[in-house]
């Protein structure tokens, strides 16, 4: 092939290439590798980790702010009985929700970008000057819409006018490593529940109950605290608190799953019942921080 | 159903439900108290809700209601549809009602969603078109080619509840219903105020005593109802024109 034709197929072939990419694809559809990076990024800002999550979704936030993820969380695939749709197809997800007999799906995709998770971990990290700015670009792109959201913005400049710091967690060089087993799945950390509640001071028990999701009744009660109880489902992102008889739902980031009769819980949830500052896992151990007015 | 004019039908798509043949209680998503407690809206600012089950019967849950006023059919009208869901959104930018084609396909559809939303609630479309009628029914399920139609309220329960638990954002102490019925009825809002500037989102300056105020900051006495003046949002619903 002569130069000039080859420098022409070259051109049309791309142009082909830019034109069929703009009107069939999502223009802020993520590749592979920024997916697993957002999905790390969010998990670690829901398991309180945000420092982690900000070195994480920084890069990507700096590079493009308007991408963003849609996945499954691996959980949802043990309790659906059919594949679900493509999580970016929104329209087939509402219909099968509703219409479909399938309302899990409503409940179970998650969704996140960069400038949310940047957003958010500099708000944990008490940097509310840094996370203004983002909060305010948030909240300008849904003034119009037909929606209500929280005034971060707001927020962030009370703090700021307070002059407010958050407490800090202990310094790590105090952190004690927990002789736990513990896998990872869509980069939360699970434990096996019996072993964990044990090791955390936390009472838990699990039986055999048919009318409960999942076919398991557990429950987890703090021992300084007998009247609240809290009772987990397999397969449901989602915890229920009993105090003194009146029940309140609460949000789960991670659905527990049973196998091998081994029960698996997201360990940010029982460490916070346990009442630990910060975690993190480090050499393939949890280490802790110390509790207050402990060594 | 006897209704009056400014009464409004909802559905909670999801609620919680006892299944006979499992024997077994389904868990809520959206608390039915979230819509219809009196603790939620017990201000005069805020339509009359009837409680419809979504659980009742099979097909397309957009459901004409049969609407009854003074014991004579008054005419039809659609229930507004609360959904649990993970909110994205389109972008209307220029604000003209339509959303933006963000991919510049020609085609608004799935491709155009961003989710740069950061929302607890959004709704897809008003109860009423511009002339006071109910709005077409899509030939299709069709929620987002056919965006800006079906009354359907989407509200990410798991967001809200997250909210809820964190003292550091739950300045006011807000229990899960307060939270929720802010929400519910803010989205309600949209439905009958969609042909008013921003959806009808409130632009005076009692902002916080009303419900269709933009932002929730989780403050302690949250509203309960439509403001009546500044600009009077209660008197400019388009509930049954």
């Amino acid at each position: 092939m002569k130069p000039q034709r080859l420098v022409m197929f070259v051109v049309v072939t791309a142009t082909i290439c830019a034109v069929i990419t703009a009107v069939s694809g999502q223009k802020f559809k993520a590749t592979p590798e920024v997916t697993e990076k957002l999905k790390e990024a969010y998990a670690l800002l829901e398991q309180g980790q945000p420092e982690r999550a900000l070195a994480v979704a920084l890069p990507i936030y700096r590079k493009d702010p308007e991408i963003w993820v849609a996945w499954w969380p691996k959980w949802v695939f043990r309790v659906v009985k059919e594949l679900p749709p493509d999580p970016y197809a929104k329209s087939e997800i509402m219909h099968r929700g509703i219409e479909g007999g399938q309302p899990l799906l409503l409940i179970a995709r998650k969704t996140t970008n960069a400038r949310r998770i940047v957003a958010y971990a500099l708000f944990d990290l008490g940097r509310y000057q840094e996370a203004l700015p983002i909060f305010e670009e948030m909240q300008r792109r849904i003034a119009n819409a037909p929606a209500i959201g929280p005034d971060m913005a707001g927020r962030c400049r009370q703090l700021i006018a307070q002059g407010y710091r958050p407490p800090q967690p202990p310094p790590k060089n105090t952190w004690r490593p927990l002789p736990l087993k513990f896998r990872e799945e869509d980069y939360f950390i699970l434990v096996p529940l019996d072993q964990a509640c044990k090791i955390l001071g936390l009472s838990c028990t699990i039986t055999t109950n048919p009318k409960m999701a999942g076919g398991k009744g557990i429950r987890i009660v703090k021992p300084d605290v007998p009247n609240i109880v809290y009772r987990l489902f397999l397969g449901r992102p989602l915890v229920e608190r009993l105090e003194n008889g009146k029940g309140q739902t609460e949000t789960l980031a991670y659905a527990p799953y049973e196998e091998d009769g081994v029960v698996w819980v997201p360990f940010y949830w029982l460490a916070k019942q346990a009442g630990i500052k910060g975690w993190e896992v480090r050499d393939g151990k949890i280490y802790v921080a110390p509790k207050q007015g402990t060594k | 159903m006897l209704a009056k004019v400014k009464d409004m039908f909802v559905m909670n798509f999801r609620a919680g439900y006892y299944d006979p043949i499992n024997d077994r209680w389904v868990e809520a998503v959206i608390p039915n108290d979230a819509i219809e407690s009196q603790d939620g809206f017990p201000g005069q600012g805020m339509p009359l809700l009837w409680l419809l089950n979504a659980n009742e019967g099979s097909g397309y849950p957009l459901r004409v209601v049969n609407f009854l006023c003074g014991y004579a059919h008054r005419r039809d009208v659609y229930a507004a549809v609360i959904v649990p869901g993970d909110i994205e959104g389109f972008r209307d930018a220029n604000n003209d009602g339509q959303p933006d084609d963000v991919n510049g396909d020609g085609v608004i559809d799935d491709n155009d969603l961003v989710v740069d939303v950061d929302a607890y609630g959004f709704t897809y479309g008003p109860i009423w078109d511009n002339a006071g009628r109910p709005i077409d029914p899509p030939g299709d399920w069709g929620y987002i080619p056919q965006f800006w139609g079906p009354p359907v309220i989407e509200i990410d329960v798991g967001y809200i509840r997250s909210d809820q638990q964190d003292q550091r954002r739950n300045l006011g102490g807000l229990t899960e219903l307060q939270a929720l019925t802010w929400i519910v009825g803010h989205e309600l809002g949209h439905t009958v105020l969609w042909h008013q500037p921003a959806y009808g989102h409130h632009a005076g300056n009692t902002t916080f005593d009303c419900l269709i105020w933009q932002w929730m900051d989780w403050r302690a006495n949250p509203p309960t109802e439509f403001c009546a003046i500044n600009p009077g949002c209660q008197t400019r619903w388009k509930v049954n024109p």
